[in-house]
This record gives C-alpha cells, structure tokens and sequence, in this order.
C-alpha cells in the first residue's frame, strides 16, 4: 500500500508538485499527464532520490523518513525512463548488482534474481549475454527485471515503453500485468498503454492531480468535443484542457 | 558482488599491461638482484612505482562507471549508500595491482630460492613498501575519479599520480631503486604507512562525490557519516604516525660473518652476498700478489658488516679510527668494490702535503689518479673498463684512463715497478 499524503516536491524554490494526496493498493496504477506535469518529480520523489519539501510517504504502513529511509528503500524497485546499464555486465550480473544494491540478503540473492529473470521471460541461454548484446526489448526485460528483483512493495517505472516497437510493447504489458501483488506505479503518456494494464489512472497536470479512478471513469469524463480518437484520449484530453482554461483565467 | 566485479571492473582493461610492464622492468632492467634475497624484494618492488600511475588511472575510471554508463539515477534509490557500492570497485581495482605486485615478488623468488635464508627476513618490508605505493595510488585515483568525469579523470588520476610518487619518492622513501645488504626496511613504519594509505582510501571511498545529491539523494546517511569521520580520523592519525616516524630505511645492524676471501688481505661480505665470494676471492688472490712496498690493509670489511658510520639511511665512506676500511659492492659491480679498495689502498700509500697553504703540482695530482685508476682495473683483473661514469675534469679522465690501460699489458711485474715508481715519485716530489 503506498499513501501520499500533502507531498509537495520541487526544484530550489520551483514548486513542481503542490499538495498532493492520494492512496493505491496493489495493482498497476498508470500515472499519466502531459510532458512537464511532473510525473518524473513525483516517481523520483516516490522513489527516495530526493526527499519531499513537505508531505508525508509511507510503504506499508512505513513513513518515508532519515530512520527509515533503508527500510523503505528495500521495498521500492525504480526503474527511470534512460536507465543506464554496465555493458560489460551479462544480464544476471546486472540484476545481481540490483538485488545487492537493494539489499537483498545474501542467501536470497541468486533466487531473486533467477526469479525476476523468469518474471521477464529472459532465456536461460540470454542470462550469460552482454548487456551490451542486447536488442532494445531485450534491455528493457532486464531493466523490468531490475526494478522487481527482491519483489520489492512498490515497483516505479518512469516510461517504459519510450522507444519499444508495438509487439515488444505488448510482451511489456503482458510482464507488467504479472506484478499485481505490488504496487505498480507506471508513468507514461501513452493511453493505449494505460488502456492494456491499468487498473487505476492518475491525472497529472502542472503540479496538481486532476483525476483518480479506473480507466473507464477517466473515459467517461470526456465529451464528443474533446480532442482524441479513443474515449481515454478524450477524457484525459478534456481534463487538460479543463485545467488550461483554469490556468488561463 | 566482489565477483561480479571482479569479473567486469575496467581495472581488468589495464591488467595485461600491468604485468607486462612491471615483469619487463623486474627481468630486463637488471639481473644483479637475483640471489641476495633484500636485492630481489627490491627489484621485485620497483615497479610498483610504475604500475601506481596505472593503478590510479585504473581506480579514477572504475570509480567513474556509475556516471559513465547513466546508472547514477537508478542507484540513487537503492539501500547500499555510494560508498558502499564503491568499496568493492576500490577493493578489486587494489587487489588486481597487489596482485601484480606479489606475482613479481614471486617471479623474482624463483631464482633466488636457493640461496634461502639468508637475507629472507629482509623481504617483507620491501614488499609492503610497494603495497603501500598501490594503495595510496588507487586512494588518488579514486578522489580524482570522484572530482572529475570519464577518461580525462583516469588520465589526470594516471600522470599527476606519477609525477607525485616521482616526488614523494624521492623524499620520504615512497620506494627505493635497490635494496643494498647494508640497509633494512623498517616493518612497523611501512605498516603504519600501509595502514594510513587504507585509511586515506577508506576516506577516498566515503568522500560524497562533488555534490551530496549525486550520492545519496540528498538524504542525510548515519552510516557513511560515522564511517567517515572514523576514515578522517584515522588518516590524520595515521598521518601523524607516519611523518613522526620517518623514512623507513634503515642502517641495518652490523653482523657476524665467515663469508671471508683472501689470505694476508681478507675481504669479508654480508652473508647475502656470499655468491660474490669467487670474484672477491679473486680480488683478494690480487691484493695477496701485491709488493709488501704497496700498503695494504690486513682487512677490509663490505660496508656496514661490522660498523656503519654516517648517517642511518645514508652511504657514508669515512675512516673510522680502530675499525678496518670497507668497500660497497653495489648491485653487483666488482668495480664499485675496486673503486672503494683503489681509495683505500691510496690513501695508505700516497701521501698528500700536510703542511696547511701547500699542494704538489697539478702533474703530481694527475699521476695519483693514474695510480689509483691502475689500482682500481688491476683488481679487476685487468679487462675491461669501468661501469661507472665520472664528470672528473679531461686532464682527470685522461690520466685515469691511462691507468686503466696500464692494467692491460705489460706483466704484474712490471705493473707493480710502475705503482712503486709512481708511488716514490708522488711522495718524494715537493711540496710548494
């Protein structure tokens, strides 16, 4: 369970996130918003790279603190949008340094890894691969595959999907779909994608959030009016431009 | 993880040329060292100098993957805090150089095996002088690593590591060029010395990089605060020691010897340069042939056997009253023996003026020294020329070389009716 409560994020004395709140059980929550909503504040502030300017975050029932910060830590698998890779690593290696780095306990380790592999489909006879090696979809896996080793309480991915062609971003969803015992936080700006794997939809726009609810809910907020081909482009489309007026007046 | 990494560290890209570099420098620059045990630790340890440049350079560019390779966002999430997660890339980077380091130790053991023991006690400390360089050099290269980016941070790390351990080299006796019998190195000194390199790498480690947020996302961390502050105040105590104790090489006891050559005239060596003993026995055999009119000591200790004056830590030659002369035999050239008997045996028998404001003439002056070079080759049996370079004036190198030639025809009998003639000339010849 992860609760945000009054979480206001930013950059010096830049306000990026104001005030925001809100709650999400186990599933796969699509955060989605326009570029510079500060979709990428929130993951990162969710994922402890930075601490909050105010606000409380808790994982479980644990408050996102100095104490507490390992604790939290062990429970939260990020996976940024251009996550880098060690080439000279093969794809075991490069999940072993996640498990590690994650503080899996040593006698787990390898069966977490193994375990998070498997999650990904990644082939017995691809583990021993470069990463270096390795197709874009292939990296990507590994990259999932980086985020879930341990089996981590909540699982951040910041645009996954950016730059997979369609049939590896359908083997995406399908992993993806697979990690409902944890809270799945997945930021994008591809509808189709929240369409395919979300259980709940975030709306994200300049700081604030602007719609909490299950994708048919986001669908049915828009009008024939709005702009998009399918209803969740045209709810989502209509709750932006909602917000655009407001901004304007 | 140490696996994993030591599986992938870059450091492994500089390995191959570690080893070729430091076993070249160990096999081609000299063979003097193999069989005296203190010689070959030495030579064994001189390329630690040499691969520390590497070392660096190897430690500034492993401590630079994580920004290299664009993994320092996602690390910034995880549990084990920067230094932890540097400590192994440290660590391997260390162990791959240490690891060179004692495979030429052992390399240059071989051939020195059998004349174990003697002199074998003497080895540790040259070989924890060269960890020492290592592991100071990778504390550099891992702080240079942390300040700058990529392959300008390892080349930076790589040459201003040089130039410092040039330097530092010289002046604290970060390392030597040759381990002779007469000194030791202090082992607790380069341990403390070993010890404070640790605990400056431990700081190297714990330092956060330029800014805090690149470490550990700005969140304050107990451990690496603690951790920290231990590394800082071991360094500077360490420090403290270190400087207080000065250089490590050390006037190494005098010692009882039965590793004597010679008849009338002994020549007597350190027990590790017993495999000396032919040619000393040879040039003792030559001392023995001499006319009874040409003085000669009754004997003539290897430097320091016996008694060591000067300074500890420097070669000092001066005669001390009721303790037999000595020579230096230096990595291995019989002529550094000759030089020192051929001053001796001078000394004794050319006799300058004594009277103060008076000299003999320049031409008097030139034929000593033809007296003494003669001294010197005929020691040496009469081949060759000297393995030594002198920036002596023409007129001195001339006549020098004249008594060098000397050496060379004519029979000892004649030669000896030379020095004795050139002997009487120079003390008979007056004093203006």
């Amino acid at each position: 369970m992860l609760t945000v409560l009054n979480v206001q994020q930013g950059y010096g004395a830049r306000v990026v996130i104001g005030d925001l709140s809100f709650s999400l059980a186990p599933g796969v929550h699509a955060l989605l918003g326009p570029n510079g909503a500060g979709k990428t504040t929130l993951l990162r502030t969710l994922a402890t790279v930075d601490p909050p300017m105010r606000g409380q975050i808790l994982i479980d029932g644990v408050e996102l603190t100095g104490r507490t910060l390992d604790e939290v830590r062990r429970r939260i698998g990020y996976l940024p949008q251009k996550f880098g890779i060690d080439p000279a690593m093969t794809v075991a290696e490069f999940v072993y340094y996640a498990a590690w780095a994650r503080g899996v306990p040593r006698p787990l380790r390898r069966a977490a890894v193994g375990e998070a592999l498997e999650k990904v489909d990644l082939l017995v006879d691809l583990r021993a691969t470069k990463m270096k090696r390795l197709s874009g979809g292939m990296r990507q896996r590994s990259g999932i595959a980086w985020a879930i080793v341990g089996n981590p309480a909540l699982i951040l991915l910041d645009e996954p999907t950016v730059g997979l062609d369609p049939l590896q971003r359908i083997q995406f969803r399908g992993i993806i779909a697979q990690q409902r015992d944890s809270v799945v936080v997945l930021s994008t700006h591809l509808t189709d994608d929240v369409e395919a794997v979300a259980d709940s939809v975030i709306v994200l726009d300049d700081g604030a959030m602007r719609f909490q609810g299950p994708p048919a809910e986001l669908a049915a907020v828009g009008t024939a009016a709005s702009p998009g081909d399918t209803p969740l482009e045209r709810g989502f489309t209509s709750l932006i431009v909602a917000g655009a007026r407001r901004a304007e007046t | 993880m140490i696996g994993v990494v030591l599986r992938r560290s870059p450091a492994r890209w500089f390995l191959p040329l570690g080893v070729v570099l430091a076993l070249g420098v160990l096999i081609f620059r000299s063979r003097y060292w193999i069989g005296v045990w203190p010689q070959t630790a030495a030579a064994a340890q001189i390329p630690a100098i040499l691969l520390s440049g590497l070392a660096a350079a190897a430690a500034a560019w492993s401590v630079t993957a994580t920004t290299r390779f664009g993994m320092t966002e996602q690390m910034r999430a995880m549990v084990v805090p920067g230094w932890r997660r540097e400590l192994p890339f440290a660590l391997v980077v260390t162990g791959y150089f240490a690891g060179v380091i004692l495979l030429c130790q052992v390399v240059a053991a071989v051939p020195t095996a059998r004349t174990w023991p003697p002199g074998f006690g003497l080895v540790p400390g040259y070989v924890v002088m060269a960890l020492v360089v290592i592991v100071l050099s990778v504390a550099f290269g891992h702080l240079v690593g942390k300040l700058l980016s990529g392959m300008f941070a390892a080349a930076v790390a790589g040459l201003a590591w040089l130039l410092i351990a040039m330097y530092l080299g010289q002046m604290i006796g970060l390392g030597v060029v040759s381990g002779p019998v007469w000194d030791e190195i202090d082992l607790p000194i380069v341990l403390a010395r070993l010890l404070f390199a640790v605990a400056l790498l431990a700081l190297a480690i714990v330092i956060p990089p330029r800014s805090r947020a690149r470490a550990d996302g700005g969140w304050r961390r107990k451990g690496a605060t603690w951790f920290g502050a231990t590394a800082l105040a071991a360094t500077v105590l360490l420090l403290g020691v270190t400087v207080a104790a000065g250089s490590p090489i050390k006037a190494r006891p005098p010692v009882a010897t039965d590793e004597c050559a010679g008849v009338t005239v002994k020549l007597c060596l350190w027990p590790e340069h017993a495999k000396y003993l032919p040619q000393i026995e040879a040039m003792a055999a030559r001392l023995d042939q001499m006319p009874d009119s040409l003085e000669v000591p009754a004997r003539i200790d290897e430097y320091g056997l016996t008694y060591r004056p000067g300074v500890p830590g420097q070669t000092v030659f001066t005669d001390v009253p009721d303790h037999p002369p000595y020579f230096a035999l230096v990595e291995g050239s019989m002529w550094s023996v000759a030089v020192s008997i051929a001053d001796i045996i001078g000394r004794k028998n050319i006799h300058p003026c004594t009277a103060p404001g008076t000299s003999k003439s320049d031409d008097e002056y030139l034929r000593a020294v033809e007296f003494v070079a003669w001294v010197e080759a005929y020691l040496v049996g009469g081949t060759g020329g000297p393995d030594y370079h002198t920036s002596a004036g023409a007129d001195r190198q001339a006549a020098a070389a004249r008594g060098v030639a000397r050496a060379h025809h004519g029979t000892a009998e004649e030669q000896f009716a030379w020095a004795l003639k050139t002997k009487n000339a120079f003390n008979d010849a007056p004093c203006q």
